[in-house]
């Protein structure tokens, strides 16, 4: 196909290599990720490695931030000695319930300490904080901040958290007046965002983070326990002399397994060859490997995913019952369902051999009125016991009879109204009188039916037959068969005579021919007007002739006029 | 060079959701404008007895080289409303005239690289066919039409999609 074409005018709608490039870019991003799984355990050592940084680090953060604590109420004087454990269980409490990290909590319980000096007030105040940041999306250390200023007598930075407060209330009001109705406006907001899906994963998040801590509490802890020091502050200068020390250890190694290897008959190093020291050490390698055996049977239970982190409350025994019960009523419907579904599946292979069916179904394809067609579909539906399809073709059906009995009535009643008109009934009764005379037969059927005669010899005839006792349609018949004759033998005369080859001659019209050489055939050859043969019959006697020729005249109403022109009748001898 | 219209498939989009008539009303206008430039192109065609006798229509021609019946290659020349498939450098037209017939299009272009060969030559003895158009838009049809319509055609396609953006920004309104 030619490319030969006129742009009249054009939009740009983006490049294909756009679209390309950027599904190459997204085949290499999965290519990468199926290699990043791949390659998961080759990484995970640096990623253990990474995890224990950030867990060292969490930890360290924690610990700061409790002790900072610890010391705003030791500060305060409201240190009795179980002040502190109560108020960290407090935040891990509110942590756990509302999945707001305690690196948030305790700064804004801190900060609430400080302002009010009283730890059952800021408990109050901190969780009107946790509704509000919920309620209104701010952080909570913005809302905490806030509270604080608002409870030292600053009401401004609560208008800018968009309470719904207005100006006159915050100025107006005393601040215990302003918690109540934020207490009303914010009730239950932390909650129900607890609750939610992003409370959910705040939760996990929370839990991953207190994992994260007491990783990294065990790792200083461990570091504390093998530098064999109280403090950390030795641990860095025992950490280098344990790195030498190792070193030195592993070359020791290297140079005795060397040494042992050239000792003939040993192939091979194995440290249970050392003796005293080489058993420690094998006993400590089978514990390791036991251990790390259990760890792998216990991969992927870790108390995130176990969800033991949630510490969730034991169910009732009501509950535990109502929880069987509904499991159980499950299990009665699922399998009350599947035989449904199997006496459907039975039904369904059954139909296919339903004899009665099937000869409904193949009735339904054929030529059939509608009253059969509802018939058969009723039958159909009861075959298939469907009882709303029973139902819609009992109703179709009764109107269908209704309807046809309808067209029956109608139909009678036409038939008792009228009644065929014979158009020679008056005439056959003047024609039986007699004593008319044949022109007056002529005119009367002219009159009666429009037919008239051109041709006397039909009209004689016509007459004849009437006058004879015939009926009308009878002698009309017998004149049409004259009439034909009579043209045709006209017609073979003026054939005859142009063809001059004539020895025949015709007597009277319609009485046959003479034929010089009778004992020869002679075959009539009669064509219409379009050249097409209507008769060809071979005959011997002049009897015969005849017939053929009445034949020929009969064929000539069938197929056509003869036509004006001799040439259209020939015969041969 | 053809029009840049920015939004015009959008337009179409959104025309036939929300306001079909205009949807219908628009390729109407377009063909407005397209037609005549058709209708003469498809008159600078030369008729069966005035082309190489050689080239002619024939019953058992031989070879590959395609015969130049009149009929056809009027036939093939035509138009076309409905946004194409986009290019290789993104764009989709709008509105197009096209000569799609292979002698028709031989036609067109023969002379534009070698004005000097034989069958050039020859093809111009015979007919009186002048390559209006320069580069790519020369040709003895439909390119001289195109450039005979003085961007006529062009004007009247812009401006009957604008008109449709207007009507539409009225209608839904």
């Amino acid at each position: 196909m030619s490319n030969i074409f006129i742009d009249i005018a054009a939009t740009f709608t983006g490049e294909k290599a756009f679209k390309k490039a950027s599904n190459s870019t997204d085949k290499l991003g999965k290519s990468v990720k199926s290699l990043a799984k791949t390659l998961g355990v080759g990484l995970s050592a640096a990623a253990v490695l990474s995890y224990a940084k950030a867990s060292v680090k969490a930890y360290a953060a924690d610990d700061n931030a409790a002790r900072s604590l610890g010391v705003t109420l030791k500060n305060l004087g409201l240190e009795t000695g179980n002040t502190s454990i109560y108020v960290n269980d407090l935040i891990a409490r509110l942590e756990k319930q509302t999945g707001v990290l305690d690196d948030e909590l305790r700064p804004a319980m801190d900060r609430l300490l400080r302002a009010t000096g009283s730890v059952t007030k800021s408990q109050d105040l901190l969780n009107l904080a946790l509704d509000i940041s919920a309620g209104t999306g701010k952080d909570l250390t913005s809302v905490s901040q806030a509270l604080q200023k608002a409870y030292l007598g600053n009401n401004v930075s609560l208008s800018k958290l968009g309470v719904g407060l207005s100006k006159v209330e915050l100025t107006s009001s005393s601040f215990e007046k302003i918690q109540k109705r934020l207490a009303i406006l914010f009730a239950g907001q932390a909650s129900t965002a607890a609750e939610s899906y992003a409370g959910q994963l705040n939760k996990l998040n929370v839990a991953s983070n207190n994992v994260k801590e007491a990783i990294g509490r065990g790792i200083v802890d461990a570091l504390v326990i093998l530098a064999d020091n109280n403090t950390v502050d030795n641990l860095a200068t025992d950490m280098e002399n344990l790195g030498v020390y190792t070193g030195d250890v592993i070359r020791g190694f290297g140079i005795m397994a060397a040494k042992i290897k050239e000792i003939p008959g040993i192939s091979g190093f194995d440290v249970g060859m050392i003796p005293v020291l080489g058993t420690y050490i094998k006993v400590l390698q089978e514990e390791g490997a036991k251990a790390r055996r259990i760890a792998d049977a216990l991969k992927g239970k870790n108390p995130i995913q176990s969800g033991t982190y949630l510490n969730k409350p034991k169910p009732t025994k009501t509950e535990l019952d109502a929880l069987a019960n509904a499991k159980k009523l499950a299990a009665q419907q699922a399998a009350q369902l599947k035989l449904q579904q199997a006496a459907t599946k039975i039904s369904a292979a059954a139909a296919k051999f339903d004899l009665n069916k099937i000869q409904i179904a193949a009735a339904l394809k054929g030529k059939i009125s509608d009253e059969d067609r509802q018939r058969l579909l009723l039958m159909q539906a009861i075959e298939n016991e469907n009882v709303d399809l029973i139902d819609k073709y009992t109703k179709s059906l009764a109107e269908a009879q209704a309807q046809t009995k309808q067209l029956q009535s109608v139909i009678d009643a036409s038939k008792a109204s009228f009644v065929w008109p014979d158009p020679f009934a008056s005439f056959k009764l003047q024609a039986e009188a007699a004593g008319t005379t044949v022109q007056a037969l002529v005119d009367k059927v002219k009159t009666l039916s429009g037919i008239s005669f051109d041709n006397s010899t039909v009209m004689t005839s016509f007459a004849q037959g009437m006058l004879n006792g015939m009926s009308a349609v009878d002698a009309l018949w017998g004149a049409r068969y004259t009439g034909q004759g009579e043209m045709y033998m006209a017609r073979l005369a003026a054939a005859s005579r142009a063809s001059n080859a004539d020895n025949f001659s015709f007597a009277t019209a319609g009485t046959g021919v003479a034929n010089p050489n009778m004992n020869t055939t002679t075959i009539i050859n009669l064509t219409n007007d379009f050249g097409s043969s209507i008769v060809t019959d071979p005959v011997a006697t002049a009897n015969q002739i005849n017939t053929a020729l009445q034949q020929a005249a009969n064929q000539v109403g069938t197929y056509g006029s003869l036509g004006s022109g001799s040439k259209s009748i020939s015969y041969t001898v | 060079m053809p029009v840049e219209i920015k939004g015009a498939i959008a337009l179409r989009k959104a025309l036939k959701t929300y306001t079909p008539d205009l949807a219908k009303q628009l390729p109407k206008e377009i063909a407005s404008f397209l037609k005549p430039v058709v209708k003469e192109a498809r008159g600078y065609l030369p008729d069966d007895g005035s082309i190489l006798s050689g080239w002619r229509d024939r019953p058992n021609g031989t070879g590959n080289f395609p015969t130049y019946s009149a009929t056809v290659a009027k036939r093939g020349i035509t138009y076309k409303t409905t946004p194409s498939k986009p290019n290789r450098r993104g764009f989709r037209s709008l509105a197009r005239i096209m000569n799609k017939s292979a002698a028709g299009s031989i036609y067109e272009t023969a002379g534009r690289k070698t004005p000097d060969s034989n069958f050039v030559r020859n093809l111009n003895g015979k007919v009186s066919g002048v390559i209006k158009g320069d580069g790519k838009m020369a040709g003895r049809a439909m390119f001289r039409a195109f450039e005979e319509n003085q961007g006529k055609a062009t004007a009247g396609v812009v401006k009957a999609i604008e008109k449709a953006n207007i009507d539409f920004k009225r209608a839904t309104q």
